[in-house]
């Protein structure tokens, strides 16, 4: 057993937390304040290194290895920005279109991917289900050498950013995942989804109306798009719990960072026992956030199965993250309810982590099957 | 012991949200999107005569009783506006001039409050402190028949608008507190604060250089500026529990909509027993919530000045509301994530009951101080 | 000019609940509103007492907890309000409230014009109106969507479906009211206080106004309510899925072809 990091997980970390302050941090309340996402930033993650952390080097990936793109996602999600999802997601279905893609798809997309020049997403969501295979209704077809896409997903965040999207299909009873080109003919999007944290997400409905995927865009077997999508999953739920980390830990230092500078009385209110608590509790829940994310981490860079580990893991620390948060804002006092703090964002923000990739409910039910079979 | 409401509270509570809903809430989104507080709305709060619902017929007012006017309080807040906060400022201060100022001062201020002429405001907290009056910085001398007031005020709600301010000063040891007619020579605003919740408050940072205010001004006596204070705190506090149970209320309704018509496999989530437990502890948590607010009304309207039990009412209400925005969001899922729901908007305000007119920790303290005595 | 209103207290919520076993709407806990269209009616009779000058009579009959609609009703305006209360009124159908509201108005006196809503919305028979014109022998014209009073001569028009018809009358006569002849006034809270706190609520019971009991009650209705059920709604929903401009294009089409744009 062994829970130190090594040196060159210590850089790694160094570079991205760097690029966090220098790249995102400054972008963040200008966009929570309406400003988009810049155009050119899938290029900066490109040229950073940032975008191909789970490809091997022979498409462009850095191959970092599992374990090392959730410290470096923690850094990352750091300033609390919509930007952090980019490389969360991308990488997420690049590892996957690497795994499960054919020889063809991964020539095609994959060095674009790891330079910053597509941006991969994946989307499973409907207006009708957000979790039910058996009621998905984007169906595909296969004729010749071709299928054919109809359909209409939602919440697809990175939907309308070119390059690959991993689109989960119905086939009759099975379900297939295909790689769509997203500035394929038949391919639209919806203005983005206003959200209440990550403001400038692009998270888009996408509309598919006959649009041609060529075979070779299959990823794995036919009708066991199922099995694909389970394991790549467990693996975007990973990415969730570093998101919610790096956002705990913001929330940590910023409410230790006020409560030092705020006096009362002439003393710091760091020095009050109220606060003393909070900033404890904080701690101590960050703490164990950390490690159940990086056990979960280091199994699935093992090898191992992890989806009750997952489960388990993103129920834990998404609530955490929401609870840290809210403390958090107690100890800045009104000054927390303001949008000129950092926490004010890191609030609102806070909430995704139980509802997407999963909600709580969802992991609730998964980890309760597992225990109880 | 009777629990049912009279005719007249029912009325009040109808009348109220009536208004709410037909002249403020199609103002809320664009208020929630940046746009400031309509000044035609303030017209309208008082010509429906909410803004006197504590004041003597006498003076304009509609003398309702304390009970009824925290009812209606809770209607209004219904749709999530800061407007709530218009209210609960403009009633305080009116009542607290009828309760402690001269006849002058009620019939100018009072009445210029009922009628909406004036706008008052509770101008305690500084840069430098919340809570501690040993802490003000706003300074009052004597200069002949006339203070002269300088100083900054700090989240100073209604601050940039015309009407008195009860201003906590300084002379030496003792803390007065005095009105001055805002806007006058010397008094200026910043531009109002952005807050996450309840956006478009008018609340501002103001700033007294020199203010000169005659003598006549000072409310009550020198040195009782803490102690009228704390009468009108006690108060505020209950109001903010009103604005609470509104919110509550508002998070509970939406989820059962939400839960009834979103479909999972063709059945409603409603059927679902993770999600009827979420609604019924909604449910149940709301019921104490206002049965302990209404209770704490009733204390007051019969004189009391409830210094004890405000604290301990507004400790739980508040903290109820954030726990039910938050229950109404996992409710809603993903949607509840998104600007085009309801529930979001209330999540970003409910946060604002646990800090703002005392935080819960004051309130804690309070509690704690009193029964420990 | 007198005027009277007749006024009904039914059910807030739109979804009203029905009691499984005998049938009958459980009235408690249920806040209560005027009837939506009662209260057109009343509003009606307010701006004719503005134009004109006169009183208006509110008159309602329901269990204690009508107070509160007739306290309502003096917040609008109204200058008298009338309560019938009694339990042996309870189970009248609509024949057996005409006649309880008709011995009312008798001892109340003339009336230039009464007034009523079209229907309930939670009997929604709109017999009421009708059968206590009759009652008072005057004339009635139901379905009114506009009203002219000039010189004692009423004309009113009527809303139908897909037609508007004019009649003329003389005063005295009985109005029903559709919803569309106004929008009624909102309250302010001093209304209310002067209505719960200085005005009189005059309350009458069966013998107060001289009720025959078999007239009144079960005993006095013609008929005789056997069950009451909510139906099953099926929802039915079409999404219009696609690029923006597609999916529009098909909605209007839709809308069109169901005639609800044109």
């Amino acid at each position: 057993m062994n829970f130190d990091l090594t040196t060159e997980q210590k850089l790694l970390q160094k570079a991205a937390k760097d690029f966090a302050n220098k790249e995102i941090e400054p972008l963040a309340p200008l966009m929570e304040r309406g400003q988009a996402l810049p155009s050119n930033f899938p290029k900066k993650l490109g040229e950073a290194r940032f975008l191909g952390m789970l490809c091997p080097r022979k498409y462009g990936g850095s191959d970092i290895g599992y374990f090392n793109f959730i410290l470096v996602l923690e850094q990352l999600s750091y300033p609390v920005s919509a930007c952090a999802w980019i490389p969360g997601i991308h990488n997420s279905v690049a590892e996957a279109i690497y795994r499960f893609g054919t020889e063809a798809a991964k020539e095609k997309y994959l060095p674009g991917a790891c330079a910053g020049e597509y941006v991969a997403s994946i989307v499973f969501t409907e207006p009708g289900t957000g979790s039910d295979p058996k009621s998905l209704t984007t169906t595909a077809s296969f004729e010749g050498n071709t299928w054919l896409v109809n359909g209409t997903k939602r919440f697809h965040s990175l939907g309308n950013m070119i390059g690959p999207a991993m689109i989960v299909v119905r086939e009759g009873d099975f379900i297939n995942c295909l790689l769509v080109d997203k500035d394929s003919p038949g391919y639209s999007s919806s203005k983005s989804w206003d959200f209440m944290g990550y403001a400038g997400l692009p998270c888009v409905d996408t509309y598919l109306n006959n649009v041609r995927v060529p075979a070779e865009n299959l990823m794995g077997e036919r009708g066991k798009g199922f099995d694909i999508l389970v394991k790549m999953i467990s693996g975007a739920k990973i990415a969730s719990c570093a998101r919610s980390l790096g956002l705990s830990q913001a929330a940590q230092d910023e409410a230790v960072k006020y409560a030092k500078g705020r006096t009362r009385r002439g003393s710091a209110i760091f020095t009050m026992m109220s606060i003393q608590a909070m900033v404890a509790e904080i701690a101590s829940r960050v703490e164990a956030a950390r490690w159940i994310t990086y056990r979960v981490a280091f199994l699935r860079e093992k090898g191992f199965d992890t989806i009750l580990d997952t489960a388990r893991a993103k129920l834990f620390v998404t609530r955490v993250a929401k609870e840290v948060a809210d403390m958090s804002l107690q100890v800045h006092g009104a000054y927390g309810f303001t949008r000129d703090f950092k926490i004010e964002r890191i609030y609102r923000a806070a909430r995704e982590g139980e509802i997407v990739e999963g909600s709580s409910e969802i992991q609730r039910t998964i980890i309760s099957t597992y225990v109880l079979s | 012991m009777d629990f049912n409401l009279t005719t007249e509270q029912k009325l009040i509570q109808k009348a109220t949200r009536d208004f709410a809903e037909k002249e403020i809430a199609p103002v809320v989104l664009e208020m929630e999107k940046g746009a400031p507080l309509p000044d035609n709305v303030i017209e309208k709060m008082a010509k429906a005569k909410l803004l006197g619902m504590l004041a003597p017929r006498k003076y304009g007012g509609t003398d309702t009783g304390y009970l009824a006017y925290i009812m209606a309080n809770e209607q209004f807040s219904y749709v999530i506006t800061a407007c709530s906060f218009v209210m609960v400022v403009c009633n305080s201060i009116a009542e607290a001039i009828n309760r402690f100022g001269t006849e002058e001062q009620k019939e100018k201020y009072v009445r210029g409050i009922c009628e909406g002429k004036l706008m008052g405001s509770l101008s305690f907290t500084e840069p430098s402190t919340g809570s501690d009056p040993k802490a003000l910085a706003t300074t009052a001398v004597l200069a002949g028949d006339h203070w002269v007031i300088n100083g900054t005020k700090r989240f100073n709600t209604l601050g940039a608008y015309n009407g008195p301010a009860l201003v906590f000063a300084r002379e030496g040891d003792s803390v007065h507190c005095i009105i001055v007619d805002k806007n006058c020579e010397g008094w200026s605003s910043s531009k109002p604060w952005d807050f996450m919740g309840y956006r478009g408050t008018p609340t501002v940072d103001s700033f007294l250089k020199d203010v000169r205010v005659p003598i006549g001004n000072l409310l009550l006596e020198k040195g009782k500026g803490f102690e009228i204070l704390l009468k009108i705190i006690s108060g505020a506090r209950i109001s903010s529990c009103a604005r609470s149970l509104g919110l509550g209320q508002a998070a509970l309704d939406e989820s059962i909509k939400y839960a009834k018509q979103r479909t999972r496999r063709g059945s409603p989530i409603a059927s679902m027993m993770s999600i009827q437990g979420m609604i019924a502890e909604m449910a149940s948590r709301l019921e104490a919530a206002r049965w302990l607010t209404y209770r704490t009304a009733f204390l007051r309207e019969k004189g009391g000045d409830v210094l004890l039990e405000s604290a301990m009412t507004k400790i739980f209400v508040t903290r109820t509301a954030k726990e039910l925005a938050d229950m109404g969001i996992q409710i809603h899922g993903a949607y509840g994530f998104t600007k085009d729901f309801k529930i979001e908007r209330i999540y970003r305000a409910a946060k604002e009951g646990e800090i703002v007119e005392g935080s819960s920790e004051i309130q804690r303290t309070i509690v704690a101080s009193m029964l420990l005595a | 000019m007198e005027i009277l209103v007749c006024i009904k207290q039914v059910p807030a919520s739109s979804e009203v609940k029905v009691d499984s076993q005998t049938g009958a709407l459980i009235r408690e806990s249920v806040s209560g509103i005027i009837n939506p269209t009662d209260r057109n009616a009343l509003e009606e009779s307010l701006r004719l007492k503005a134009k004109h000058g006169g009183n208006v009579t509110v008159l309602t009959m329901g269990p204690q907890q009508a107070e509160e609609a007739l306290r309502e009703a003096l917040a609008m305006g109204a200058d008298k309000a009338v309560l019938l209360t009694d339990r042996l009124f309870a189970g009248s159908d609509t024949a057996a409230t005409s006649y309880i509201l008709w011995k009312a108005v008798q001892k109340l006196g003339k009336f230039d014009l009464t007034l009523c809503g079209r229907e309930s919305t939670d009997g929604v028979t709109a017999q009421v109106g009708p059968q206590l014109a009759e009652l008072l022998g005057i004339p009635q014209i139901t379905f009114v969507r506009k009203i002219e009073l000039k010189d004692g001569v009423l004309r009113a028009e009527r809303g139908l479906k897909g037609a508007f018809e004019t009649v003329e009358g003389n005063l005295p006569l009985l109005l029903t009211v559709n919803k569309e002849i106004n929008i009624s006034r909102e309250i302010t809270i001093d209304d209310i206080l002067t209505a719960c706190r200085e005005k009189e609520i005059i309350s009458w019971g069966a013998d107060d106004i001289g009720a025959e009991r078999s007239k009144i009650g079960l005993e006095g209705s013609l008929t005789v309510m056997l069950r009451s059920y909510i139906p099953a709604r099926e929802k039915k929903g079409v999404i219009f899925a696609g690029p923006v401009k597609d999916a529009v294009r098909d909605l209007v089409q839709e809308l069109r072809k169901k005639q609800l744009i044109p």
